[in-house]
């Protein structure tokens, strides 16, 4: 078979002359519409949901009149009352944003401390224990979480504080224990990645454990950490079911961090099932989740730019 | 300071004496005997060099001077290297004030990814150097690495954005910059290009007149450029040292010999 094709002379089945009905050419067809169409899937359904969410999210503003203002400023929520209506989503808002800070601000050191721990201090027992360990704590389904938070944080702060236990307080608990172990994973992986080279480094030029650490390998991993201290709040951002199991789901704006609150991920969990499709309720609702969409688009672009600054 | 005005004293009383003495020295990762029974000399303000075939132990001996082999844990030694009238084997040795005195060059070039000024107050601010003193020490520790002309108008751009010579003569001056008494160099030119190479045994041959320099190198030549006295080893074991022109001229050993006519590498 080589050895025909070898000595024929004929240009269109010459050996080194491409051949169009080839079963080599063939495969390589089927390869590329396999690969080519997965990608397309993707970004159709991506694009769809972007777009879905853009116009259901814009009904509420557009079809019901609603002011984007008062939407987002405004105190009182109370979109299917017989009496006034009022769709301010402020507190919503605002209880979103305050559980993400408060869970990254309660990962964000433990979850580098314990990274460190694991790749700098007890390589090994941090690599044999630790690691796995974080690997089954990202495992556990978010219903756990919000289950061991009501029994047993709950009740903690209620005994502790004036007020019923379900609080912001322990929305941001249960969800930065959620998020610590990702924060702790992706910090290990940053951490690991700082070349040896540095840190022989440091310690040629006599520093301590705790000075290169601290003055070489935390400033050479910073962009990676702060990476993800932002994937966590990215998952904190669009938590749902463990939040709204701990958080009292109040329509009304906390006063303190043991307050009840809501935010616009249970507010649409709890809401959704019985609103009727295509009322100002449900556009409402729509709405809210318009937000969440569009602040994970923000915590992309965040985590884009960090990691962009950090190839300079 | 104390520790080393102490060397040099004793350096003067006793000129016949090396500065540095290993005496039965076996360095063990786990239970591979990485480097066996060496002994040798290290003299005073002159280049020992040390040469052998990739895993003969030369890097080995040399990162256990300064004790850059604790970081790996399954690293442990036996033996002695006397300095000064103490075993740097010993427990008892703070291994900071130990890396402060014997400084250390590695590989490849590695900057930390920060200004250049900031390379060398890094490891001065440690040890709470004055503030006054340190625009002095960094410019005459540039100097001494004969860098000082190419970078004082950019001390604050990144040591990144230097090319690989410049940035192994910036190591250098960094491990100047905490005044060592001795100065250890793991193939400080391997990952440099001839120009670059050429520029740092220059400064080695200059620096000399200063501090005791020990060095290891894949490149035979530059061992018998630069150096007083070389260490040839093999699998682990000193073969052969000697005076640089002694060895390379009229090697007493076979083996020795043999590498060093390429018979094997």
């Amino acid at each position: 078979m080589s050895n025909s094709n070898y000595s024929s002379t004929s240009s269109s089945t010459h050996r080194l002359i491409k051949n169009k009905n080839g079963s080599v050419k063939r495969n390589e067809l089927r390869g590329k519409v396999v690969v080519y169409s997965c990608a397309v899937l993707i970004i159709i359904a991506t694009i769809a949901i972007t777009l879905f969410l853009t116009i259901k999210g814009l009904q509420s503003f557009i079809v019901n009149g609603v002011n984007v203002g008062e939407f987002l400023t405004g105190l009182t929520w109370s979109p299917s009352g017989e009496g006034d209506v009022a769709y301010g989503a402020f507190p919503f808002i605002f209880g979103s944003f305050s559980v993400t800070f408060l869970a990254a601000l309660f990962a964000a050191p433990l979850g580098i401390g314990s990274a460190i721990f694991m790749t700098e201090i007890a390589k090994t027992w941090g690599q044999k224990v630790l690691q796995p360990v974080i690997e089954i704590l990202v495992g556990i389904p978010s219903v756990v979480y919000g289950l061991i938070g009501l029994t047993v944080i709950v009740p903690l702060i209620r005994e502790h504080s004036s007020g019923i236990g379900f609080s912001l307080l322990a929305g941001m608990i249960v969800v930065g224990v959620m998020i610590l172990p990702t924060v702790t994973s992706i910090s290990a992986d940053a951490l690991k990645s700082i070349p040896q080279d540095i840190k022989d480094a440091s310690y040629g030029l006599g520093a301590t454990r705790w000075q290169t650490i601290y003055k070489v390998i935390l400033p050479a991993a910073m962009p990676s950490l702060a990476t993800a201290v932002v994937l966590g709040m990215a998952r904190a951002f669009g938590e749902a079911l463990a939040v709204q199991m701990v958080i009292g789901n109040s329509k009304a704006l906390p006063e303190s961090i043991t307050d009840q609150a809501a935010t616009l991920t249970s507010i649409i969990t709890l809401s959704m099932g019985h609103t009727t499709y295509g009322s100002l309720h449900n556009n409402l609702l729509w709405s809210l989740g318009l937000i969440l969409l569009v602040m994970s688009y923000v915590f992309i672009i965040i985590i884009r730019f960090i990691s962009s600054r950090r190839k300079v | 300071m104390q520790a080393s005005d102490l060397g040099k004293e004793k350096k003067e009383a006793n000129s016949v004496s090396p500065l540095m003495d290993i005496k039965n020295l076996s360095v063990f990762y786990g239970d591979k005997e990485a480097v066996k029974n060496v002994s040798m000399p290290i003299e005073g303000n002159k280049v020992t060099a040390f040469i052998g075939p990739s895993g003969c132990g030369k890097s080995t001996l040399l990162r256990t001077i300064n004790r850059m082999n604790d970081q790996i844990d399954s690293a442990h030694y036996k033996g002695e290297i006397m300095y000064d009238g103490v075993n740097l084997l010993d427990k008892k040795i703070d291994v900071v004030s130990l890396r402060k005195e014997i400084g250390m060059v590695f590989q490849e070039p590695n900057p930390f990814p920060k200004p250049i000024i900031t390379n060398l107050t890094h490891a001065l601010k440690f040890y709470r150097t004055k503030k006054s003193e340190i625009q002095g020490i960094v410019e005459t520790a540039l100097k001494q690495a004969a860098l000082w002309d190419e970078v004082k108008n950019r001390l604050n751009s990144s040591a990144q954005s230097l090319s690989g010579g410049q940035q192994q003569r910036l190591c250098i001056a960094r491990a100047l910059a905490l005044k060592p008494q001795v100065l250890l160099l793991d193939e400080p030119t391997s990952a440099l290009d001839p120009i670059s190479s050429a520029k740092v045994e220059d400064l080695i041959i200059e620096l000399k007149q200063h501090y005791t320099i020990a060095i290891v190198t894949h490149n035979m030549e530059q061992a018998a450029r630069i150096s007083d006295y070389t260490t040839f080893m093999y699998n682990g074991e000193l073969i052969e040292y000697g005076e640089t022109s002694q060895l390379f001229t009229n090697p007493k050993e076979q083996r020795t010999e043999e590498y060093l006519t390429g018979k094997f590498s």
